[in-house]
This record gives C-alpha cells, sequence and structure tokens, in this order.
C-alpha cells in the first residue's frame, strides 16, 4: 500500500510537473497583472511591481492570445504617461471597464492605440480604463488624469450596466464610488479597499491553476461561469427604473462635469447586441442610452451610441461583434468603435482645438 | 453525485483511504462503509430516494431468507412472485405509470371517447432500473438454486447499493459480486493501477469524447425543419460516439472504481463499434444488459432450443423488452424491436460468424469483407439511433424525411469539423487496443511510455474535456 502510495505521488508529481511545461509553452494559460488600488484617488489600477507585461490567452486553446504591458502608472499601455508640462501634444484619456482596459487585443492595439493611430498621432491616448467600473467611479478616474495629466478630452465607456452600477441603492460594487440616495438627492460613497487574497497571489504562480480558472473557467463548485448563450450579456435594467436611473446619471455627469470643465468629455454606449444576433434587425437602444441622451445635453457631455455603426456592420458582414462565448468587443470591433468615435466627434473634439471645449459649464447648464 | 464532479474528487480518496485504513480483515466495516459511503454518493443527488433502495434491498434480502428456509415449490415460486411484483411494481411505477396513463388515453381518445386520466408529477430516481434488475437477479438465482441464500444482511445492503454502479451499472449478477463482499479483500497495487487506468480512460471518454459532442447533438436534434439530411446523418453519427463516450465512460469509470476497492465487476462494453454483425454488436455493447436479458427473460421464453417461428418470437420479446427498459417512450420500444429485426437474418441464417473472434485479428487493418461488414453493421447502429435519440416516433419520422427528401441544403457544416477530430482520436487508439479490456489498458507498455501516455490523457481530459459537471445519459434509463 505505501509502495502503491508512493509511486502514485512520485506520479502525481510527474504530471504536475509536465503540466506546468504544457500550460507555460504550447498551450500558456493566461496571465493577468495584480490589481491595485490607489489610495489618494481611490482608483483601481494594476501593480507595478513584477510581472511588468505578459500574455492573456482566451479559452481551452489558449487562442487568441493578447500581450499586456503595464506601464509606471499602472496602466495597461504601451506607453509611458507624461504630464502636460512634458507632452507637446494634448491629451485624450480613455475611461472605461474591461472592454477598453486593453487585454482583449494587443496592448499597442487597445482602444486607447487605436484612438492614437486613427488620429494620426496628433494626440497623446492615455489608458485608464479598469474591469468593471461602474459610471459613478469614472468621476475618481477623471480626477485622477486631471490632477497628473491634465487630459483635454475624455472619453467614457458605458456598457449596459455601467448606470445601474453606480447606485449603491441597486447593490454593491467593489473597489468602486458609487452614489447613494439622501433625503430628495444623492451622496457619494467612497470605494471599498481593496483586499489582498495572498493564497490567490501564491495559487495563481501555477500555470496549471490559471489555467483552470481563466482558460477552463473552472469554479470548483463554486457554479459555472455560465458562457453567455447569446454571446452577448443582456441590459438588465427594469423600465420602471428610469426615473431613477435618470436622476442618477444627472447626478454623476454633473460631478464630472464639475470636476473637469473645461474638458470634452464624451460617452460612448453600447448596442444590445444580443437582440441584433437573435432577431437579426437594427437593435433597439439601451435604456442606459436614452436615458444618457437625454441627461447629456444638459451637462454639455457628448454622447456616441454604437447601436447603428454595430447594426450596420453586423448586417454588412454577418460577423459577431465580440468573441465566441465571451462578449467584449474583439480587436476589429474595437477599431470600428474607435473610428466611429472619431467620425461622429471630429478630429477638433477629439485633440480638445480650444473651440471645441466648453467654457464654463454652469453657465450652459444654467 | 456525478462522477465527473469536484464532490466525488474529495469524495472518493477519502472513501478509499478510510476503507484501506481500517485493515484487510475488518471485512464487515469495510462493507459498513460501503454502503455509508454509497447512501451518501445516492442521497447526494436526492435522499429521499435512498429509502427505495433500503425497501428493495430488504425486501430482497428477506425473500432470499424465505426462499432459503423452503424447499416447497410453490411457497418459492409465491416468494419469487413476490420479489418480481416488487421490483417490477416500483419500476413500473416510477417510471412508467405516466406512460401508460399517456398511451390509454391516446387510446381513448383516439376511439372518440373522453379521456380525464390522472397525471402524476413522478421524479424518475436515478439509476431505478438497474438496481432493481440487480436485486431482481438475485431472487431469481437463489430461486433457481444458482447461488446459496445470503444470511449476511450487511454484504446484502453493500451489494446492492456499491456506490461504483449503483445508478448506471454494469447490471452485477449476484453469484459474480455478491461473494466478493463476503470474503476478506487485502489491497493489490496491480488492481489499484489497473483501477486507475480505467477510470482516467473513463474520463476522458466521457469528457472529452461525450461531452463536446453533446451540444452538437443537442442543436442538430433541436432543429428539425432547419436543418438538412447531411447535418442529421451528422448530429446522428455524433449520437452514436456521444452516447458510447458517455455510456462507455460511465462503466470504465465505475469498474475502475470498484478495482480500488478491490472488486472486480464485469467488462460492459468491448469496443462495439468494430462489430461486424448485430449480434456481435450486442455482445460488446452494455453486455452486462444484454446478457441480463438473455440469462432472465430470453433463456425462460425458451431461448433458442424451440422452433424457428419460436425462436423468432422470442428474439423479437426480447430486443421490445430491452427497448422499453431503455424508457418509457414508444420511439424506444420501436428502436427495441428494430434491433430483433436486424436480428432475424442472423437467426435465419444459422451459422457460426465467418469472421474471427476480435475484428482483424492478427492484422493492422480488416480486410474488405470485414471492413464492409463493420460499415453495415454501423450504419443501422446510425438508423436504429434515429429512434433512440429522437424525442417521440413522429420527430424520428421528420428526421428521416429531411435524411430522404432535404440530403443537402448548402449549410455551414465547418463547426463539425473539430468536433469529428477530436472524436476520431480515441476511435482510432482504440481499434490499436481492441483486445484489450478497455483502451487504456496498457500494463505492458515500458513505464516511461505509459506515463507520457497518461500525461497525455490527463492533458487532452484539460484542453479538451467539458467541465460543466454534465450529467450522464444512461442516469435517466
Amino acid at each position: 500500500m505505501l509502495k502503491f502510495l508512493k509511486r502514485l505521488t512520485l506520479f502525481l508529481l510527474v504530471v504536475t510537473v509536465a503540466l506546468e511545461v504544457l500550460f507555460r509553452t504550447l498551450v500558456p494559460a493566461s496571465q493577468m497583472p495584480r490589481g491595485a488600488q490607489n489610495e489618494a484617488y481611490g482608483i483601481k489600477h494594476l501593480e507595478v511591481s513584477n510581472p511588468r507585461s505578459g500574455l492573456h490567452t482566451i479559452g481551452r486553446l489558449a487562442q487568441p492570445r493578447f500581450r499586456w504591458q503595464v506601464n509606471d502608472a499602472g496602466f495597461n499601455s504601451a506607453w509611458e504617461y507624461k504630464s502636460a508640462t512634458e507632452r507637446d501634444k494634448p491629451c485624450v484619456a480613455v475611461v472605461g471597464h474591461s472592454y477598453v482596459e486593453g487585454f482583449y487585443s494587443d496592448v499597442e492595439e487597445h482602444m486607447a492605440g487605436l484612438l492614437q493611430s486613427h488620429l494620426d498621432n496628433q494626440v497623446e491616448v492615455y489608458n485608464f480604463a479598469t474591469s468593471g467600473m461602474p459610471l459613478s467611479q469614472g468621476r475618481r478616474v477623471i480626477r485622477y488624469a486631471r490632477d497628473n495629466f491634465q487630459p483635454s478630452t475624455y472619453v467614457v465607456f458605458v456598457g449596459f450596466s455601467s448606470l445601474k452600477a453606480s447606485s449603491r441603492d441597486l447593490g454593491f460594487v467593489p473597489y468602486a464610488e458609487q452614489v447613494v440616495t439622501e433625503g430628495s438627492g444623492f451622496k457619494e460613497v467612497g470605494p471599498s479597499p481593496m483586499v489582498v487574497n495572498r493564497n490567490r497571489r501564491y495559487l495563481a504562480y501555477s500555470a496549471t491553476i490559471r489555467y483552470l480558472f481563466y482558460n477552463a473557467k473552472l469554479t470548483f463548485g463554486r457554479g459555472q461561469k455560465v458562457a453567455v448563450a447569446r454571446n452577448v450579456e443582456g441590459e438588465i435594467v427594469d423600465d420602471s427604473d428610469r426615473a431613477y436611473l435618470t436622476r442618477v446619471a444627472d447626478h454623476v455627469l454633473a460631478g464630472m462635469r464639475a470636476d473637469a470643465p473645461e474638458a470634452n468629455i464624451v460617452l460612448v454606449c453600447d448596442a444590445d447586441r444580443a437582440a441584433m444576433y437573435s432577431t437579426h434587425k437594427p437593435p433597439t437602444r439601451l435604456l442606459t442610452s436614452l436615458i444618457l441622451e437625454e441627461v447629456c445635453p444638459r451637462h454639455n457631455v457628448r454622447l456616441v451610441d454604437l447601436s447603428d455603426p454595430f447594426w450596420q456592420e453586423f448586417s454588412a458582414t454577418g460577423r459577431l461583434l465580440n468573441f465566441k462565448d465571451n462578449y467584449h468587443w474583439d480587436p476589429a470591433t474595437s477599431d470600428l468603435v474607435a473610428r466611429v468615435i472619431i467620425e461622429q466627434m471630429g478630429p477638433d473634439f477629439m485633440t480638445g482645438s480650444p473651440g471645441s471645449r466648453p467654457d464654463r459649464v454652469s453657465a450652459l447648464v444654467d | 453525485m456525478l462522477f465527473n464532479s469536484i464532490p466525488f474528487a474529495i469524495f472518493l480518496p477519502l472513501v478509499f483511504a478510510v476503507y484501506w485504513l481500517l485493515g484487510p480483515r475488518r471485512r464487515q466495516l469495510q462493507n459498513i462503509l460501503l454502503i455509508i459511503a454509497s447512501y451518501i454518493f445516492y442521497g447526494w443527488w436526492d435522499w429521499r430516494f435512498l429509502l427505495l433502495i433500503a425497501a428493495s434491498s430488504l425486501v430482497d434480502f428477506l425473500i432470499g431468507l424465505g426462499l432459503g428456509k423452503t424447499e416447497e415449490q410453490s411457497r418459492r415460486k409465491t416468494l419469487l412472485v413476490c420479489s418480481l411484483v416488487f421490483n417490477l411494481g416500483i419500476l413500473g411505477f416510477f417510471k412508467y405509470f405516466n406512460f401508460f396513463v399517456d398511451s390509454f388515453a391516446l387510446l381513448v381518445t383516439s376511439l372518440g371517447l373522453q379521456a380525464n386520466m390522472p397525471a402524476l408529477r413522478i421524479i424518475l430516481p436515478v439509476g431505478i432500473s438497474f438496481y432493481t434488475f440487480q436485486t431482481l437477479s438475485y431472487s431469481i438465482d437463489v430461486y433457481r438454486r444458482q447461488i446459496p441464500t445470503v444470511k449476511d444482511p450487511i454484504a446484502f445492503f453493500a451489494f446492492v447499493s456499491f456506490f461504483p454502479q449503483l445508478v448506471a451499472g454494469p447490471i452485477e449478477r449476484a453469484k459474480a459480486l455478491l461473494p466478493q463482499f463476503q470474503k476478506d479483500r487485502s489491497f493489490d497495487p496491480d488492481k489499484a493501477r489497473s483501477g486507475l487506468r480505467q477510470i482516467l480512460w473513463g474520463f476522458f471518454k466521457k469528457m472529452v469524447v461525450a461531452d463536446t459532442l453533446a451540444p452538437h447533438v443537442e442543436s442538430i436534434f433541436a432543429n428539425t425543419p432547419q436543418q438538412d439530411g447531411l447535418t442529421y446523418l451528422i448530429g446522428t453519427f455524433f449520437f452514436a460516439l456521444q452516447v458510447y463516450g458517455d455510456f462507455s465512460g460511465y462503466s470504465d469509470i465505475a469498474i475502475g472504481t470498484a478495482r480500488l476497492f478491490g472488486f472486480n465487476l464485469m467488462q460492459n462494453f468491448a469496443f462495439p463499434y468494430y462489430s461486424r454483425d448485430i449480434g456481435e454488436f450486442w455482445r460488446r455493447w452494455h453486455i452486462s444488459l444484454s446478457t441480463w436479458f438473455r440469462d432472465y427473460l430470453f433463456i425462460p421464453l425458451g431461448g433458442s432450443r424451440c422452433t424457428k417461428q419460436r425462436r423468432a418470437l422470442n428474439i423479437l420479446i426480447t430486443f421490445t423488452v430491452s427497448g422499453f427498459w431503455h424508457g418509457a417512450d414508444w420511439s424506444l420500444v420501436f428502436w427495441g424491436a428494430l434491433h430483433g429485426l436486424y436480428y432475424m437474418p442472423l437467426m435465419l441464417r444459422d451459422r457460426p460468424s465467418p469472421f474471427p473472434e476480435t475484428p482483424a485479428e492478427g492484422k493492422l487493418l480488416p480486410g474488405p469483407r470485414e471492413f464492409l461488414a463493420m460499415v453495415g453493421t454501423f450504419g443501422l447502429m446510425l438508423f436504429s439511433f434515429i429512434f433512440f435519440r429522437g424525442e417521440s416516433m413522429t420527430h424520428a419520422f421528420q428526421i428521416l424525411g429531411q435524411i430522404i427528401f432535404h440530403p443537402f441544403r448548402g449549410l455551414d457544416y465547418s463547426p463539425y469539423y473539430e468536433p469529428i477530430l477530436i472524436a476520431f482520436v480515441p476511435l482510432i487508439w482504440e481499434w490499436g487496443h481492441r483486445t484489450k479490456q478497455f483502451g487504456l489498458d496498457v500494463p505492458e507498455y515500458p513505464a516511461p511510455v505509459r506515463w507520457a501516455l497518461y500525461v497525455l490523457v490527463i492533458a487532452g481530459i484539460l484542453v479538451f474535456g467539458k467541465f460543466g459537471a454534465q450529467e450522464f445519459i444512461y442516469f435517466q434509463f
């Protein structure tokens, strides 16, 4: 019995080593940078200690594979960020969630890189996106970017749940500022402190464990992460929430405008891809987009809705705009979005030319 | 508890460790542990039905005792009838009640009468068809005096509830398995190693072959009007491999697990898709069930020692009942009867098979005649699987209609290339090992080759396998 157990242990060791080799070479397990929190601004970013670069791979065959790189500021970017005094070009800040964070494209070709190249490098585009960011957290990111890099334009990406996730009344989102009802208005609730799970960090050294978690999506009994059947998530907000969410949006956008009174701000809203794929008809705009369309003009914030461009692309090519079994935009779609933003906003707005920028927002609101 | 689940991955080593720590001469304690473990294993799914297993065990144990105490034939017959009524009664109630009610209602309605039949929401207890057949085999064998009465209730309860084969077989005969619970067991490292190999191969077939093909089969069979004939042929082919991977995979895991505890279960699958006629297919497919029906239905009906007409009727009855055992649906009954019809030419020919026992014995590839026989038999299987997989007779005929009248619609077949590749690899591997008990039965390979092979299979499961803890198809039977 003892001999058998010894041999079994030896075999398990051999298997472990062989799998580690396999998942570091032929089928590289996904690597993800560790998260950190900037306590002064209460924003999420990436840890600047090693590893500073790696491969994010998707699926069981580790395909496709995307390179990421953490810069000194702690964001996924191929270049370092400079303050206004250090650079000779205007700056655009990309604020948003995992769609634009850049783990679903090579680091040079994420949303910031695409905007920069489509604007012929007339601007420097900095990526401040972090996964799961609600719209309300955008205020803190804008403050951080404003104080450190003084962008002239903010491009803020909004997903189907970004607005709903901004309200603590509707649910808690970790590491993010949210608003909560107080009297007849709202007040801000700061982000929860980030807790480092040391066990998880140690486990992440094993390529096999990373493979099982990230690539195979094995959840060890905590319920399988359901591959979204329709390839995208549908909007969950109820129409009865509209009035409430309109007030939330109004409050959040007022705050954003107050934090960046002289900068251009454009919100970019996703489309209901699920409906588009299943009905093969132009998608109805997301409720979030309709609310923002109503609220944005009050704060001199522009809005780009992606329903029409996405429908045109889908009806012309028939291709999904996201990965199979993964609702994140694929690189081609990110490129489409970058072109749509520039086309709809115009280069002047994007480069923040003086004529395009708001003087005093309060005056406009009044 | 599913074999392909995290709870089982914890449960098995735990039970294994405690079982052998009890020591080789603590048979009673080991049997008690196996009963507890088996009841936990089954209760994980639905604890309420544990009472059913316990009741089935108790009734047949008492009937066995009764049979052991009396020589009076009429009393023995009464006891056997009690066992049959009880076991087939619970099987009939849980599995067939609604089927009979619905069929009767349909008949009444077709006669133009009003049918207000009771409809009960009955949950089918997992594995009921398997353990009731196992306990029945005990009572029948004791009645036939083929085995002695078991007086040790612990051994008997452990035999009925033995968790590796409790929910989907192999359906063990009392004379083969019960004595193993009645003697001391000592740890045999060779047996344990062989068990682990078989478990590994079973997981590969289940998680890589069956579960990869399952969603394709599901989507093809769910969209009848949209599919063309070729898609249905692909779907049926996938289903044939899915059901093989699923059920033979389960059997391998069950047999391998039993070996870890020192038990030998019967081989349940012997590479059936290499069969060269339908008779051989049934000697290689779900062997424990086909031999059960042979011993307890076909032979009592008269078997082969009767006129040709009677023999034909016996075959037809046996296969039809076998179809009915698979599920309360006319399409499954038809499937069974179809296999009975397939068998007729063999019976009429009444000559031994022209082929050697093992396909392409001593050769790498079969000869043209043998190959054609294999393809033909597989084709017959595929045809019958349309009825096996179809939701109903109507659905099965719709599929046949599509195959005949709309064979090609120029659909996109590219999603099926990858699964075809994945499914073929183990089939080709098994061809090379068709003389073995299972695909990974390779103790004679040098250790480095063997270990490399195991690593490859484990990596294959991790990279290509599905981890959603998919249920096994035969649980529904």
